[in-house]
């Protein structure tokens, strides 16, 4: 089948934008142009008051205070503030631990559901449900009903099973709170991740398979050789919608920790909201928050490049 | 690129998509599928669970999941059972629901509709009209989602008053049209770009004007697609709180999120009822969810192998 | 598809009985007779009012009695929203400081009252009180009425209900233990309780403290036990005094008391979280406002009413200080002034209080604000093993002396400055790592001192 490799790619990836053709016309113009002009107005303008608001030292309660100073927030942000760099390793650690992890459970989930067995719909509904529950309610669940130490399931099953005089009581959000957030994120996004990958997994050629089982692949071999490579691209998708959003969640931080114990579990967006709306320093808060719009357009301009390399590389072979 | 081979009009079928696996699956994977699924399900059915229990057995160990009305004795089970209620229904009932989820509704199906108009179009045109810079265009879509909402927020509710927008359901839906439009417009042209080229030449060479070919070839078929996206959407945005809780002031505007918001109180006791109240919140986009999973996948598998 | 959309449609058929009898079911309907009206009320007044509050015991009750409101002012429209303590504030504070007037009344506390009333963002309503007879001005509290006034003076929020603190513990575990509550206990006889109440084990805890990061969270406990010890946050030249001696121990006594003989969700527990575990019967004593009382003392909302013992604000230099009311402010940019008034008036009244205790109860009644409400025969039958006790610790306050050293900013359990609240949340954080176990309370000191020295400069006060 010889078809031009830009083909492959682009025909096969939501991610690495490669077109069937360069005819540039005019008409694309205009049917994208709605849509531009809407995100446009609705982002840009705020945003441009954002980056107006971020030269300034400018508490909303302390109005008399409001004065320019040019690049100082940045400064200090890059400099000085200490938090800011907790935050931002946080961030990168709750976004590659749960975009991972849920991928990879994603992935496990798919392949349960994608053999055929008794209450097979079922449990694939039962795999959904997390992704729907709203995040504020999923994250108070979590804190009461299973984390608590008291009160919480997981804790009972703990003791439960300890032996005698065990008393392994752990509180999870104090001990362990960035794996209890991250828990609530994978809680949360493997469904997600189920949900693309599954659709993935259903697009793979019958025709294919049986050949393959014909050859005597084991369902192992068969997993790796032919489930796998044909999951890239929407892994990537899924990989590269998944940091999006789970960048931004912090729903589980405020119902939880607080951003605490210390800056456990402080990540940018909540540092954000905690500057610029709980301490009502909107020109710092600001400056933080375009900070953040450049770095994670950094590291997505190099993650798309990453991924478009890998994927380009699992389909050079044939 | 290779001139297309095949006769005017044909539309391709999937060559024996799998679907699932035609054989069925050993008993033990069947065990550890719903093992895996009754865990993850869990959480969920807890506070399911909760919302029909008197307060003082909401927070009782051994956790009392199995509900069955009564005090019927059925040994060491009798631990897992609680005898459920209604009264902490009746209570969220009194506290007057019926604003919050008209405004939710709303907002979510008009957001998704407007969004859907917007980037069915741009998605289409992206995908195959592309313009110069397409690429950038694109990334300027998804870029939009880099800034976390409470940097913007200020800005944003001080422009808002002076559009008169605070307290209003046209404020929400922008936002989450906002909001959504990204993911829509990155999805749907992901949809779009998977359509068999052939079919698409073909319809070009037939003279389909654009509109013809938008609407009446590639609609139809990225349409379970475009029902994957409209979902996503939904959900997205009927679960969405943060602006919903900045930018309204009165039921008026006031969303599902804020209604379960007056549950958690410090009025002693009240896991039972914000339970309740959080079953009742995210019901309507669990069993939305529920029904059409099934069209979810097969929309975000769109597209044949080639 | 259709098997499953026939299995959906059967759980939902089910489901239906549930939520048509639910239907069926009226809301909770407020029985007639309300109070006297008092010949001051004007009932032709209209307007639409936007009300934010927070989501106390106190004002969900103040929810469902608006029917009430309604009666007597049927031309007023009122919208209220109710929102947890931490949201409300944000959204209030969002609201009011940029004056966009979304709402007319908003519940304030002694934080905000003052800026607000200096920036100009809330309305005098001392003097219309003041000049309505019925409404007896006299009654509230001084202290309250001072700590809720600008700097001209004048109130600028009315005072819905107020607080101090106290302990609260179980009769029964004292007597089993063979420890009696001395009247009025130092903060070392409480560790001393402490100590020997905690069994873990059998899932008892000897005390409850707050460790959830946030000014008003933990903030507030700990700070009315830096006063305790003689301590402050900073001095007259807003020089950090976290590290100082007294301060320093009285931090380390906190954290310490809470590792060792506290809930272990410390780090997550606020003033809602404590409460429940004390209603479960978990811990043995809790350290917190005087507000909580009213629920403690009602059985139908405390299974450990009868077994619930009060007892004075530790001490151990001077008093725990502590002072605290949500207040009602009527935002300057309204739109409907006479309307907001009326209300106002009408919540923070003599006759609401009785509204209260005749419909809902007195455990629901906002106490803590007038001294009327302390000399009604009702509420000392109800409150007789705590109201005298409250009252004479919330008369015991003064809004003007947190400390035992002179600081320059007001407030007793807070700074009142309206940049603490970063600088509260930073430390409070930290010290939640402490509770935790993740770092000692040394170091911990060392930093939060530092942050405050930074806070202070930043923000122009050193």
């Amino acid at each position: 089948m010889a078809v031009a490799k830009e083909d492959i790619a682009g025909a096969h990836s939501g991610v690495a934008p490669v077109t069937h053709a360069h005819e540039y016309g005019s008409i694309g113009r205009w049917l994208v142009a709605p849509a531009l002009i809407f995100a446009i107005v609705v982002t840009q303008v705020p945003f441009v008051y954002t980056l107006y608001y971020s030269t300034f030292r400018y508490n909303l309660l302390r109005p008399e205070r409001r004065k320019f100073v040019g690049l100082e927030n940045y400064r200090r942000i890059l400099t000085d503030d200490v938090v800011f760099r907790d935050a931002l390793v946080n961030t990168f650690l709750f976004t590659f631990a749960a975009v991972i992890i849920s991928l990879l459970l994603g992935l496990f989930y798919a392949e349960l559901v994608n053999h055929r067995f008794p209450g097979r719909g079922i449990v694939r509904t039962m795999l959904i449900t997390p992704f729907l529950v709203m995040p504020v309610a999923g994250a108070l669940g979590w804190k009461n009903m299973m984390m608590d130490p008291d009160f919480g399931v997981i804790n009972w099953l703990i003791r439960a099973v300890q032996p005698g005089s065990g008393s392994w009581n752990p509180v999870w959000l104090a001990h362990y709170p960035r794996q209890s957030i991250v828990i609530m994120l994978v809680w949360r996004w493997a469904p997600f991740m189920m949900l693309i990958l599954l659709a993935g997994m259903q697009s793979i050629d019958e025709e294919v398979r049986e050949a393959a089982r014909v050859d005597g692949a084991s369902p192992v071999q068969e997993f790796i050789g032919i489930t796998l490579p044909h999951l890239y691209r929407f892994m990537q998708l899924g990989a590269l919608l998944g940091t999006v959003y789970i960048v931004q969640e912090v729903d589980q931080i405020f119902m939880t920790t607080q951003g605490g114990p210390g800056t456990l579990t402080t990540n940018l967006p909540y540092y954000v909201y905690e500057t610029a709306i709980r301490g009502s320093q909107v020109g710092r808060g600001a400056a933080i928050g375009v900070v953040v719009v450049i770095l994670t357009i950094i590291a997505m301009t190099v993650l798309l490049r990453l991924l478009d390399r890998m994927l380009r590389s699992s389909y050079a072979g044939g | 690129m290779q001139a297309a081979k095949r006769p005017a009009i044909s539309i391709p079928t999937r060559r024996h998509p799998s679907g699932a696996r035609k054989e069925g699956a050993p008993v033990a994977w069947a065990i550890l599928a719903w093992v895996v699924g009754l865990i993850v399900f869990f959480p969920a059915f807890y506070i399911v669970a909760t919302g029909f229990k008197s307060e003082a057995t909401a927070v009782q160990l051994p956790p009392k999941f199995i509900p069955i009305p009564g005090h019927p004795d059925l040994g060491w089970f009798n631990q897992f059972i609680f005898d459920p209620t209604l009264e902490q229904y009746r209570e969220v009932k009194s506290r007057g629901f019926v604003p919050f989820f008209e405004n939710s509704i709303i907002a979510s199906l008009l957001s998704t509709a407007i969004v859907l108009v917007l980037a069915v179009p741009a998605a289409y045109a992206l995908a195959l009209r592309p313009m110069k810079h397409w690429k950038d265009i694109l990334f300027f879509f998804i870029s939009t989602k880099f800034m976390p909402p409470a940097g913007i927020i200020i800005p944003l509710y001080i422009i808002f008053k002076n559009a008169h927008l605070l307290n209003t359901i046209q404020g929400l839906v922008i936002m989450y049209t906002a909001m959504n439009l990204p993911i829509a417009i990155w999805m749907l042209r992901s949809f779009f770009e998977e359509v068999p080229r052939d079919i698409i030449d073909a319809a070009r060479v037939d003279g389909a004007g654009i509109f013809r070919e938008m609407i009446e070839i590639l609609v139809p078929m990225v349409g379970p697609g475009i029902a994957a996206t409209a979902f996503l959407s939904m959900i997205f945005a009927w679960n969405e709180f943060f602006f919903a809780v900045n930018l309204v002031a009165t039921e008026k505007a006031a969303t599902v999120p804020l209604f379960m918001q007056k549950f958690i109180t410090s009025e002693g006791l009240f896991w039972a009822k914000l339970s309740a109240a959080s079953t009742m919140a995210i019901a309507p986009v669990v069993i939305l969810g529920w029904i059409s999973q099934r069209q979810l996948v097969r929309g975000l598998s769109m597209g044949a192998v080639k | 598809m259709r098997r499953k959309a026939l299995a959906v449609l059967a759980v939902l058929a089910l489901l239906m009985p549930m939520f048509l009898a639910i239907g069926g079911m009226s809301a909770v309907r407020a029985q007639d007779a309300s109070p006297g009206a008092s010949p001051a009320v004007d009932t032709s007044i209209s307007g639409e009012l936007n009300v934010a509050m927070v989501a106390n015991p106190q004002m969900v009750a103040l929810q469902k009695l608006a029917p009430e409101f309604q009666k007597i002012y049927p031309n007023i429209k009122l919208n209220l929203l109710v929102l947890p303590e931490n949201e409300v504030r944000d959204r209030i504070r969002t609201d009011v400081s940029t004056q966009a007037g979304q709402f007319d009344v908003v519940t304030i506390g002694m934080f905000e009252a003052a800026d607000y009333a200096k920036q100009g963002w809330s309305l005098d309503v001392g003097t219309p009180l003041q000049a309505d007879p019925n409404y007896d001005y006299q009654d509230i509290f001084p202290a309250m009425v001072s700590a809720l006034s600008g700097d001209d003076g004048k109130l600028y929020a009315a005072p819905f209900y107020g607080e101090s603190s106290m302990v609260f513990y179980r009769k029964d575990l004292f007597q089993a233990a063979g420890l009696t509550m001395p009247d009025k206990p130092t903060w070392d006889d409480i560790q001393g309780f402490a100590q020997k109440l905690h069994k873990p084990d059998s899932g008892q805890y000897g005390i409850c403290l707050r460790g959830l990061p946030g000014w008003g969270e933990q903030g507030a406990p700990l700070t009315s036990v830096i006063n305790a010890f003689g301590g402050r946050w900073f001095d007259e030249n807003w020089k950090s005094q976290l590290a100082s001696d007294k301060s320093a121990k009285a931090i380390k006594f906190y954290t310490d008391l809470v590792k060792n003989y506290g809930e272990p969700s410390a780090t997550t527990s606020g003033f809602t979280e404590c409460e429940n575990l004390f209603i479960q019967g978990k811990v043995a004593m809790w350290y917190d406002a005087t507000s909580a009382a009213d629920l403690l003392a009602d059985p139908k909302q405390n299974p450990q009413a009868a077994n619930t013992g009060f007892a004075y604000q530790p001490t151990e230099e001077i008093g725990s200080g502590w002072l605290w009311a949500w207040a009602f402010a009527i935002e300057a940019k309204t739109k409907h002034q006479d309307a907001a008034l009326a209300f106002v008036k009408w919540a923070t009244s003599k006759d609401y209080v009785n509204l209260v205790a005749n419909q809902l109860g007195w455990g629901s009644v906002p106490s803590g604000v007038r001294a009327s409400t302390y000399a009604d025969a009702g509420y000392k039958e109800y409150g007789k093993s705590f109201a005298d006790l409250v009252l004479s610790i919330i008369q015991a306050q003064d809004p003007t002396k947190c400390c035992v050293d002179a600081v320059p900013y007001k407030g007793l359990q807070f700074v009142g400055v309206p940049e603490f609240v970063t600088l509260g949340d930073q430390v409070t954080k930290e010290l939640a790592n402490v509770i935790a176990g993740n770092e000692s309370s040394d170091d911990a000191i060392k930093k939060i001192d530092d942050m405050a020295n930074s806070w202070a400069k930043d923000n122009g006060y050193q």
